[in-house]
């Protein structure tokens, strides 16, 4: 078997990163859709690890370390603006979300 | 013995991921989502980034995930109604991803496939990193965490004065 | 030099924290009296930048960089963010809780906004991008009542948050191929490598995340319902505040670690000027809702700011940064007659616009100065500042850009004098005259008298905003 290298770390980094996204392009549930974000977030840090170690610095995981509190305050933030949306709806289906329009 | 672990926890990882997205009860999303993250973690430890490994479980799927499932417990939701999937969405999204993925594996076809010597993320190193050069990010992230907290507690009190 | 080239941010985060402190300890009715106390902290601060609480230089290994202009957007900032606190002064009745930490996020979200025109470092462009992002996440959604805040919010964070992903990925793969996290280390990597492969997918993740911010097509689709749905005076900060803020980053990094790439982004930022432009401007005639209007109209204003970089000079910049500065007043001008009329007829449809001169002559003067400097017509702020960016572009030849921006301004002024003539020459709904407050009477004078004067004696700012361009762009 090919011994495992940097490209296979990045080829499983870019597959969660597109899983991430076709999550967010087809679910309609904006619970899912952010944890969806979190795996693109996750695949970003994975790569990240990856750069570190064969670049041969850690500048890498302080990076990594930014985005997971980064993550951490957004998901705060993004779910009490969730909740406080269904309790005005009682829904959380971005199909929904027409109070606006033209 | 990396290679092969290598190999467990990266599809393990893709597979929990894959079932996040297409998970139609949002509890059981959150849940896989917290497997995938384990799994990420044991690939951080592969990579010898111990300090991340443990921070990846205790903020990311210990108190992250833990907030998620509290507010799907909360909220009470149903499992998705079945639906007729929009083959226009779906297609779209299973099209926008493939693309990405074969960029990128384009793009990295190129790498010199080195393997090089890392050095260890142990917390030491890390923190040595994190107050020395990174110092200034690290206190814009304070001010960052201060305006969370503020609007996570103004958006969700019932009543404010 | 380390920490004192961060006072002025340091001051006011302090000033941020202080209102948060005295919001704890003030009665509900007496709530305004901070928004007093933000606003003139805020001035305080501004001329302390001016006379003495400036240090110029680099810092913290060279991921902060204090110079001509970064000082340019840090008072630019505090500019705007004194006019939002005013006008959310005038807001604050529609605010049910929470009125002190208005104040004191918005007063964040500028220290945020401070912090960005410095940075020279990928990490750095990430936490402070992210400390402008959450806190508008919050302030979108401020009126936790009313479903359209809400709306606006969940839209705003989830396309807010894919954006902060694509970035972050940007910036792994810029990290990966040059191994460090800072501009000038991108910058060397290109001249020795070239832009190509991971390098060069890394720079195009980077440029979509910022696309975002700047809200340029095709990354523009949150800008109508968030400006529509979200609180008036955070719609105004999102559309000067946020916006510069982006203008900011993208000028560092082309400027800092692009530069060696420059053929390449000169050819796209163009390509994206032109289509943004072309769509802000014909998406904006159908508009009923002012708001709605300004967010399609802040779009295509995008466009013109790009122009402006697109033409990859120091002058092209400077005329970028002129144009910023005018965009700031003229558009405050028109968010707070917004305000105000939002108080007196509930809604921001422009059909209740109609007949506004017999209502209100000093609101319906001061929407003209602001939609007219807007359109660009002498001789307004807008007229100049629309006028060097066209010289600029010409200057480089690019005929066929400076063409799409005419196509621009012809529809712009469409809309724009749709709304005048619905002011003065359409009979109104009701007769009642609309009451202003003596505070936003003040600000709509002030606001009027600078647009004009910009627009009239151009020569400092003009020599200000090209002093700071030929300092970034040597």
């Amino acid at each position: 078997m090919i011994p495992v290298v940097l490209p296979h770390y990045l080829v499983v980094s870019a597959a969660l990163f597109s899983l991430g996204l076709a999550g967010v392009i087809i679910r309609r549930n904006a619970l899912v859709i952010f944890m969806s974000l979190e795996l693109m977030l996750n695949a970003a840090n994975l790569a990240l690890a990856a750069f570190s170690r064969y670049n041969g610095s850690l500048h890498g995981h302080v990076l990594v370390f930014f985005i997971i509190t980064v993550a951490a305050a957004e998901v705060a933030v993004g779910l009490a603006i969730i909740v406080a949306l269904f309790r005005r709806r009682k829904s959380v289906n971005v199909d929904e979300l027409t109070s606006m329009r033209l | 013995m990396h290679d092969q672990l290598f190999w467990f926890f990266s599809i393990a990882m893709l597979l929990s991921g894959l079932l996040v997205i297409l998970s139609r009860n949002p509890v059981n999303s959150a849940m896989f989502l917290v497997v995938a993250m384990c799994f990420m973690a044991g690939l951080f430890v592969l990579l010898e980034a111990h300090f991340l490994a443990i921070i990846q479980i205790l903020v990311y799927a210990g108190a992250v995930m833990v907030l998620f499932l509290f507010v799907i417990m909360f909220l009470d939701l149903k499992a998705e109604r079945r639906r007729r999937f929009r083959i226009l969405t779906f297609g779209g999204g299973i099209i926008v991803a493939a693309a990405f993925m074969v960029k990128v594996h384009d793009v990295v076809e190129d790498m010199p496939l080195v393997a090089a010597k890392g050095v260890a993320g142990t917390t030491e190193a890390v923190g040595r990193l994190l107050f020395t050069r990174y110092l200034l990010p690290f206190e814009v992230a304070s001010l960052l965490l201060l305006v969370a907290v503020v609007g996570v507690v103004l958006l969700s009190k019932r009543d404010l004065k | 030099m380390n920490l004192s080239s961060l006072k002025l941010e340091m001051a006011t985060a302090g000033l941020g924290m202080l209102v948060l402190m005295l919001g704890a300890f003030t009665r509900r009715d007496d709530k305004r009296f901070l928004g007093a106390i933000s606003a003139i902290g805020l001035t305080a601060i501004l001329a302390w930048s001016v006379c003495c609480g400036a240090v110029m230089g680099v810092g913290f290994d060279g991921m902060w960089v204090n110079d001509a202009m970064a000082l340019f957007f840090k008072r630019l900032f505090l500019i705007a963010t004194i006019l939002v606190t005013v006008m959310s002064a005038g807001f604050a009745g529609k605010i049910e809780s929470g009125v002190g930490e208005f104040f004191a996020l918005i007063l964040f979200a500028c220290t945020g906004m401070m912090l960005t025109a410095s940075v020279n470092d990928f990490v750095m462009l990430f936490v402070s991008l992210e400390t402008v992002t959450i806190t508008f996440y919050i302030l979108t959604s401020y009126l936790r009542r009313q479903v359209p805040s809400l709306e606006a919010g969940v839209k705003y964070l989830i396309l807010g948050a894919l954006s902060s992903a694509f970035l972050v990925y940007g910036i792994t793969f810029i990290y990966g191929a040059t191994g460090g996290t800072s501009f000038s280390g991108l910058a060397e990597f290109l001249k020795v490598n070239g832009a190509g492969g991971l390098v060069l997918l890394g720079v195009m993740l980077v440029l979509a995340g910022l696309g975002f911010k700047v809200a340029s097509v095709p990354f523009h689709i949150w800008v109508p319902d968030v400006y529509q749905g979200a609180p008036t005076p955070v719609t105004a900060f999102l559309a000067v505040g946020s916006k510069a803020a982006g203008f900011a980053l993208l000028l560092r990094l082309l400027y800092g670690g692009l530069l060696p790439m420059k053929a390449t982004w000169v050819a796209l930022i163009a390509v994206l000027a032109a289509l943004t432009i072309l769509y802000g401007n014909l998406a904006a005639i159908p508009q009923k809702n002012i708001k709605r209007l300004l967010g399609y109209s802040s779009i295509s204003h995008a466009g013109f700011l790009l122009l402006g970089v697109a033409a990859a000079t120091a002058f092209g910049t400077g005329a970028a940064l002129f144009y910023l500065f005018a965009y700031v007043f003229t558009n405050l001008g028109a968010f707070l007659v917004i305000v105000c009329m939002a108080n007196a007829t509930a809604d921001d449809e422009i059909a209740s616009y109609a007949g506004l001169a017999r209502r209100s002559p000093l609101l319906a003067a001061a929407m003209t100065v602001a939609l007219v400097s807007l359109a660009g017509v002498p001789p307004m702020a807008g007229f100049f500042a629309k006028f060097l960016i066209f010289s600029a572009v010409i200057g480089q030849q690019l005929w066929w850009l400076a063409a799409v921006g005419a196509v621009g301004v012809v529809a712009s002024l469409y809309y724009y004098l749709g709304v005048v003539k619905a002011m003065y020459w359409q009979e109104p709904r009701q007769e009642a005259a609309i009451a202003v407050g003596l505070t936003m009477k003040v600000a709509l004078w002030f606001v009027m008298a600078a647009t004009l004067a910009i627009g009239v004696f151009q020569g400092p700012v003009v020599e200000w905003a090209f002093e700071a361009a030929r300092e970034l762009v040597k």
